[in-house]
């Protein structure tokens, strides 16, 4: 199986004034092409420093890191990459159709193809009715459901999500679980960081734990949670590998 | 947060707009000795800065008279042209731009050359009305400014034909400035020369001069408002106190033969 | 180009949606329609000081927009976080720049042209117009002015906050329209070391007094020679690339 996105020794410290913060403390880690990984961590255990660096917001300092075979401070490397964002936040002055419009043509999608793909989007995340509405109106929900959309306008074959059920009703996050499903189908990966372990449990092949910048498991999640002893969930087994760690 | 922030800005702009116009107009009463006058609010709320801006419009003013362009003539350094009632005179001549000192490789440096006007010229004719806004901006702003007062009489008078405005105008800048005889000499020198009313033109002139022997003065404006005031006086037939004037505008200046003419004249009469 | 493109249509929404642009405009006409109505001792025909004023407000509305809209545009991306979506698209971070800067000089522009338009119908209508050549100029200088105040703003906003970048850039264009005249005189009549710092200095500096044409619309004097516009037109473009060149090269060291 090819390997969409590998990591390997991945080290990155944050520098602020005096004080030197090692986010990720050579993080190793390769996700498959068609399958769906789970990121978990507590807070501050470099989830998000590991997204931006797959992205390219930031840059490593040590290791190696490829991105669909390609290093992920190329523009090229993104052309394929959907990226949802914690915080959904997007131009309150736009509507969602030209927010996406406007994503669409960065990927040079054209334009009767890129019109299509917008009305499937919005009836995907079920914002038919508000396509035309200005954002600033939108509560945080109906943004999430935005973010979503922005995040496939390109019908990517790697998609980074970042915490996306945060905000979402439970309607909602049914619905983004189903589409994550429905994307693995189509052999699209999924690469995504969650504190709702629930959720990871439900949708992922394969997840890793995350602590202090250091990957302290990763594998399928029959695999791990078959250590676990009998009763457990993967709410438990987390916990105790984090303490077990403290 | 914002509408606490938006009561406060209100009441203090209606104090504001309430206190500083009576203060203002106190202050320029008691310390100039003149009348509270009828100026607008906002014009108030400036305070002594009124004094500034009106100068500034007189020196716009200026400026609009040379065609935008500032006094880069030597033979307009310090002065302005305005008050000395230049007009397009024939020995203005276009000035030709010499060859630039600048190398033309200094491309930053010669620019500026191209770009700004330098060149020099006279309003004249019709054109002389582009300046009155700022004539009238400046009186408007500080109508105590004597200068801005007499300048748009003169203007809208002489230069624009508007007699009846100009006397309503300097009739209304003499209440305000009732101690200032400039602006009773133009007065008069308005109704002489234009309207031909010696009887009111003798009236502003007799009291500009009773006004410019309380006020520290020389003598040539002693000349110039008893030099009306004797043609006024010419103009009614009253010869004897025409003779009057011209001797004593004699004594001020012995050598002046125009006026040992006059004299000549009068007693020979 | 396309990414370029997309990136500045944002802006012209924003344009189009915010209150800020329809605010100057309505102050614009109001200004305009009351400068019209004075009547000055039943003198009439009176127009230069109108030009003045129209001409003067029209630069200064269009440098209003020019700076504010342009100076938030990366700051506020930051703030609201909304750079990071736009990051993981396939655009580079010189990119991002150059569509800020391009969406800046068109929402100003169009702004400009608006406005500029607007003076133009009042100088008709009051039957003092200017020739067609020397309105041309002043409206491509404008539009040349306004790129120079965008290349300005986008290059501060990397690297000072906005009400700083707001700040300096109103001083930068007072004291430079004010003071860059004396500069160069004084550089001229120098000799030795002071003509040599003085000279680098006057290079440096963004000379906004180049595209000030008030004098010449206000009292109708001659055009400008064409081989002015063209350097003034070079001038622009030099000094933009420039500082839209080292605002994507901070930009891109920029930790996010």
């Amino acid at each position: 199986m090819r390997e969409v996105l590998t990591a390997n020794n991945l080290s990155y410290t944050y520098e602020t004034g005096k004080k030197k913060v090692e986010a990720l403390k050579g993080l190793s880690f390769a996700v498959n092409d068609g399958e769906i990984f789970g990121f978990i961590g507590p807070n501050g255990a470099g989830k998000t420093t590991t997204i931006k660096l797959l992205l390219g917001i930031l840059i490593s300092q040590k290791g190696e890191l490829s991105v669909l075979g390609k290093s992920p401070t190329l523009p090229e490397a993104r052309k394929s990459v959907g990226y949802m964002p914690e915080i959904a936040n997007y131009y309150r002055y736009l509507t969602p159709v030209e927010l996406l419009t406007m994503y669409g043509d960065i990927f040079g999608i054209e334009k009767k193809l890129l019109k299509a793909r917008i009305n499937e989007l919005l009836r995907l995340v079920d914002l038919e009715k508000e396509s035309d509405r200005i954002m600033g109106t939108f509560s945080k929900g109906m943004m999430q459901k935005v973010s979503f959309a922005q995040a496939l306008v390109n019908d990517p074959d790697l998609l980074i999500l970042d915490e996306p059920s945060s905000g979402l009703d439970p309607v909602a996050r049914k619905n983004m679980r189903e589409v994550i499903k429905s994307l693995r189908d189509k052999d699209k990966t999924v690469f995504f960081s969650s504190h709702e372990l629930s959720e990871v449990e439900l949708v992922s092949d394969r997840i890793g734990i995350l602590n202090r910048g250091e990957l302290l498991a990763v594998g399928p999640v029959e695999d791990l949670l078959g250590e676990k002893e009998e009763g457990q969930t993967l709410e438990s087994y987390f916990l105790n590998m984090i303490e077990r760690e403290i | 947060m914002n509408v606490k922030a938006l009561l406060v800005l209100f009441v203090w702009l209606v104090a504001a707009a309430a206190i500083v116009p009576r203060v203002d107009a106190y202050n320029h009463s008691f310390l100039s000795q003149n009348p509270e006058f009828d100026v607008p609010v906002l014009m108030r709320m400036l305070g002594e800065g009124r004094s500034i801006l009106s100068n500034l419009s007189i020196l716009q003013a200026d400026r609009y008279f040379h065609g935008g362009v500032g006094h880069e003539d030597e033979r307009h350094q310090g002065s302005l042209s305005i008050l000395e009632n230049e007009t397009a005179d024939e020995d203005y001549s276009p000035v030709v731009k010499s060859k630039s000192k600048v190398s033309p490789y200094n491309i930053l440096f010669r620019i500026p050359e191209e770009t700004e006007v330098t060149e020099h010229a006279h309003l004249n004719g019709d054109q002389l009305k582009e300046i009155v806004p700022w004539l009238y901006y400046a009186s408007e702003i500080d109508p105590h400014n004597v200068r801005a007062c007499t300048l748009t009489g003169f203007y809208i008078a002489d230069k624009m034909g508007k007699v009846d405005e100009g006397i309503a105008y300097l009739r209304k800048a003499l209440r305000n400035n009732p101690e200032s005889w400039e602006i009773s000499a133009e007065l008069g020198r308005i109704y002489y020369q234009h309207e031909k009313n010696y009887t009111e033109a003798e009236r502003f002139l007799y009291r500009a001069w009773l006004l410019l022997e309380k006020t520290p003065h020389d003598k040539f404006q002693e000349r110039y408002v008893l030099t009306l005031l004797a043609a006024c006086y010419e103009k009614q037939g009253r010869t004897k106190e025409a003779m009057k004037l011209y001797e004593h505008i004699q004594e001020l200046f012995p050598d002046a033969a125009p006026v040992r003419e006059r004299i000549k004249k009068l007693s020979s009469k | 180009m396309k990414a370029i493109w997309a990136i500045a249509s944002v802006m012209m929404r924003e344009l189009v949606r915010k209150k800020d642009f329809y605010i100057l405009l309505i102050f614009l006409l109001a200004l305009l329609g009351f400068l019209s109505s004075q009547s000055f001792f039943n003198v009439e025909g009176i127009s230069r000081y109108i030009k003045d004023f129209g001409y003067s407000l029209v630069t200064l509305f269009s440098f209003i927009i020019a700076v504010t809209f342009t100076a938030k545009q990366m700051p506020g991306e930051l703030e609201s976080k909304t750079i990071y979506p736009l990051l993981a698209k396939p655009v580079s971070r010189h990119t991002i720049i150059l569509g800020k800067f391009l969406g800046g000089v068109v929402i100003s522009s169009i702004s400009f042209v608006l406005f500029y338009g607007i003076f133009c119908i009042f100088q008709w209508i009051g039957g003092t117009g200017n020739s067609f050549m020397l309105l041309g100029q002043g409206f491509l200088f404008g539009i040349l002015f306004l790129c120079l105040v965008c290349a300005i703003a986008m290059f501060l906003s990397n690297i000072m906050t906005l009400g700083a970048n707001i700040t300096l850039s109103v001083l930068l264009y007072i004291m430079i329209s004010g003071f860059a005249d004396s500069v160069r005189d004084s550089v001229l009549f120098s000799k030795g070391i002071t003509s040599v710092l003085g000279g680098i200095f006057y290079y440096l500096i963004p000379h906004f007094e180049f595209y000030d044409l008030r004098i010449r619309i206000t009292h109708s004097w001659d055009p400008l020679p064409g081989w002015i516009v063209v350097a003034v037109a070079l001038y622009t473009c030099i000094y933009c690339f420039v500082l839209i060149y080292f605002a994507g090269l901070i930009f891109r060291r920029k930790r996010l």
